[in-house]
């Protein structure tokens, strides 16, 4: 069991800007008989790993990167969904597969998953974590100390999406 | 969206619109592999059909991995 905490208590932080954690987005990591395939080089920097803060967020049903992000670090298209947004917004939304790292803490690389593509309006961040990644993790808030804790048990290195 | 990313699958989403009402007889909730009309196969997981469609046609190619449902699922964002 891995234990993860907020970089320190601080309540009104945690009130103003909510859970945030860095994380580390890049193609996805796949394994095959001969080995990991790899994107290889792209003078873009496209196909590398780029570091960004995520808002976990128990609102999202799945997890979302802006169309900015989602270019920087080069992911693919798998496929393309319905998303519905607060104001009543629905539109199509690019479906992505990508890699998840969380540089600072201990927690397991999540090698493959879907990521939606949408604007994110409004908000200082490029990245939600949905509860697609959050169904991997026992994840508390505490707003009166300001504080949150992600446990996480061994689990496979992938998320399916709901 | 852009134009250009709904162009991209448009051939592989075809395909599916297609095929979805023969699949969801034989396959319901499993996750199939497209790539313009090439149809890769069946998977249980998308971490499995993904893998199969990146080590058939490369990471850098781009293919449909879809979950056969009868009802496209709606994700809310908020």
């Amino acid at each position: 069991m891995v234990t993860c905490r907020s970089p320190k208590p601080d309540p009104r932080s945690l009130l103003q800007h909510g859970p945030r954690i860095e994380v580390e987005i890049g193609p996805p990591i796949v394994r095959t008989s001969s080995g990991p395939l790899s994107p290889g080089f792209n003078p873009s920097g496209a196909g590398r790993f780029s570091k960004m803060p995520a808002l976990i967020d128990t609102g999202a049903g799945r997890t979302v990167l802006t169309p900015e992000a989602v270019t920087r670090v080069g992911l693919r298209q798998v496929d393309v969904t319905r998303l519905a947004r607060a104001g009543g917004i629905n539109e199509d939304a690019g479906v992505y597969v990508a890699a998840i790292q969380f540089p600072r803490y201990k927690l397991a690389t999540i090698e493959v998953a879907n990521i939606i593509c949408c604007e994110l309006p409004e908000q200082p961040i490029q990245c939600l974590l949905g509860r697609d990644i959050l169904s991997r993790w026992l994840f508390t808030y505490n707003g009166r100390t300001g504080e949150w804790t992600i446990d996480e048990e061994d689990i496979a290195a992938w998320i399916d999406p709901v | 969206m852009a134009a250009t990313e709904q162009a991209r699958l448009a051939a592989e989403l075809q395909v599916y619109a297609l095929r979805k009402k023969e699949w969801l007889k034989g396959y319901p909730g499993r996750y199939v592999v497209i790539r313009g009309d090439q149809v890769l196969n069946f998977f249980p997981t998308f971490e499995a059909a993904y893998s199969a469609g990146a080590g058939a046609w490369g990471i850098n190619t781009d293919f449909l991995v879809k979950q056969i449902v009868e009802h496209e699922p709606v994700f809310f964002v908020f």
